[in-house]
């Protein structure tokens, strides 16, 4: 794979992009917004209709997908509220999904698990660490600069019973 | 750009800058938004004024 890859994004589509069983699901934010609820205050998170809502999983399922589209689709079109647990939560240990929103987002494979030395940063395995994705209009640009071969799977963003 | 992970033993929000406050011009509602034109979290309104 090239360096840099611009990849079309429509509203109601989910890019996947996959490296030895380690799944990212991308989609357009579509200017929503977001509830993030701690355990003292709810926060509104503004995006842009250009923005992205990414998520990466730690879960290697079959059915990671299906979970995947689930998850956002409960995120963007259900406005499903976040919970944000305080640090050191038991619960945070069990929670096989994250989330990251914006106009540019690089994986980074959490050296230590759950800091964030960067604003940019969302953890994902060693698969891809290090991918940079950044929002376009009507798509995505990613960047790889290790060059590995990333599986890359358009699907229509709907769920299915 | 937000942050919002579980790995391991910690659950966090990374914010580049803290929440300002907004108030709805439809109804009313107070509430604490950052990024990009936060929406009203009661109805959606995006007539919204910033009160810091």
């Amino acid at each position: 794979m090239d360096n840099n890859l611009f990849l079309p994004l429509a509203n109601e589509e989910i890019l996947f992009l996959s490296h030895n069983d380690y799944f990212l699901g991308i989609v357009k934010s579509k200017g929503k917004s977001f509830l993030l609820e701690t355990d003292k205050r709810e926060i509104v998170l503004g995006t842009g209709n250009e923005d992205i809502l990414v998520v990466s999983s730690f879960a290697n399922d079959k059915k990671i997908k299906a979970i995947m589209i689930s998850a956002l689709y409960s995120l963007r079109e259900f406005s499903f509220p976040l919970i944000i647990l305080k640090k050191g939560h038991p619960a945070s240990k069990r929670l096989k999904l994250v989330f990251g929103c914006g106009d540019k987002i690089i994986l980074d494979s959490c050296i230590e698990a759950g800091t964030h030395p960067n604003q940019h940063l969302l953890c994902s395995t060693e698969a891809l660490s290090g991918l940079c994705i950044l929002s376009r209009k009507g798509g995505i640009e990613i960047i790889d600069p290790f060059k590995r071969e990333i599986e890359i799977e358009r699907m229509s963003f709907e769920l299915r019973l | 750009m937000i942050d919002i992970c579980s790995v391991g033993g910690s659950f966090d929000v990374d914010m580049p800058e803290g929440p300002e406050g907004y108030v709805c011009t439809e109804c009313g509602t107070q509430y604490k938004g950052i990024g990009k034109n936060p929406k009203c979290p009661k109805c959606s309104s995006d007539k919204v004024i910033k009160i810091g």
